[in-house]
């Protein structure tokens, strides 16, 4: 992706990690000196989990299914995948299409 | 010929049935979702309104989904957490 449409995405992250895990996690990843350039978010309550519907009910930690949305400027959802499986995982080139998409057809 | 109109006609009690919930499912519910079924993976579909929160972030403060309206596009990532 080039620098101008990186500079038009946020990437946030969301998990039920308190500060301290997301801390942890975030220098496990300099460590491996990749940079980081998303913003990291914890719902402990799993509350938003909840209101997108995405708790999975078999885990009692409150974990999500893995899912990506990728939402227009106007706060539309215009791309989204639920993992129920992990063996169906998306690429990186299927978000890196459906962001291109945003920019080919603006709304 | 009268089967034909039956089927017609209990299509259009079908659409007639899903309109109201349609309109719900827009709506989406209160914003902290209380009320709403946690284990609803069809509730977000394309072309909804993202449902809004407030999050705290690791870098300290919050991060409200709205407050990139009209600037950003979001891709939004929900994962299992420490590994």
């Amino acid at each position: 992706m080039d620098e101008a449409r990186k500079r038009d995405v946020e990437l946030l992250t969301v998990s039920i990690d308190d500060r301290a895990l997301l801390q942890k996690m975030v220098d496990q990843i300099s460590r491996d000196s990749v940079r980081a350039d998303f913003t990291f978010l914890s719902d402990p309550g799993h509350k938003v989990i909840d209101r997108y519907g995405i708790l999975n009910p078999r885990d009692r930690r409150g974990l999500p299914h893995p899912t990506m949305l990728v939402i227009d400027k106007n706060g539309v959802v215009r791309w989204k995948f639920i993992e129920v499986d992990y063996k169906v995982r998306p690429t990186n080139e299927m978000i890196l299409a459906a962001l291109a998409r945003l920019a080919e057809a603006p709304r | 010929m009268l089967d034909r109109v039956k089927v017609l006609s209990s299509f259009c009690l079908l659409a007639a049935s899903a309109t109201p919930l349609t309109a719900q499912t827009i709506a989406l519910g209160p914003a902290d979702g209380r009320d709403l079924p946690a284990a609803d993976t069809g509730r977000v579909r394309v072309g909804d309104a993202a449902p809004d929160f407030t999050l705290e972030s690791m870098r300290g403060g919050t991060v409200t989904l709205s407050n990139l309206r009209g600037k950003k596009n979001v891709v939004l990532v929900f994962y299992r957490g420490h590994w």
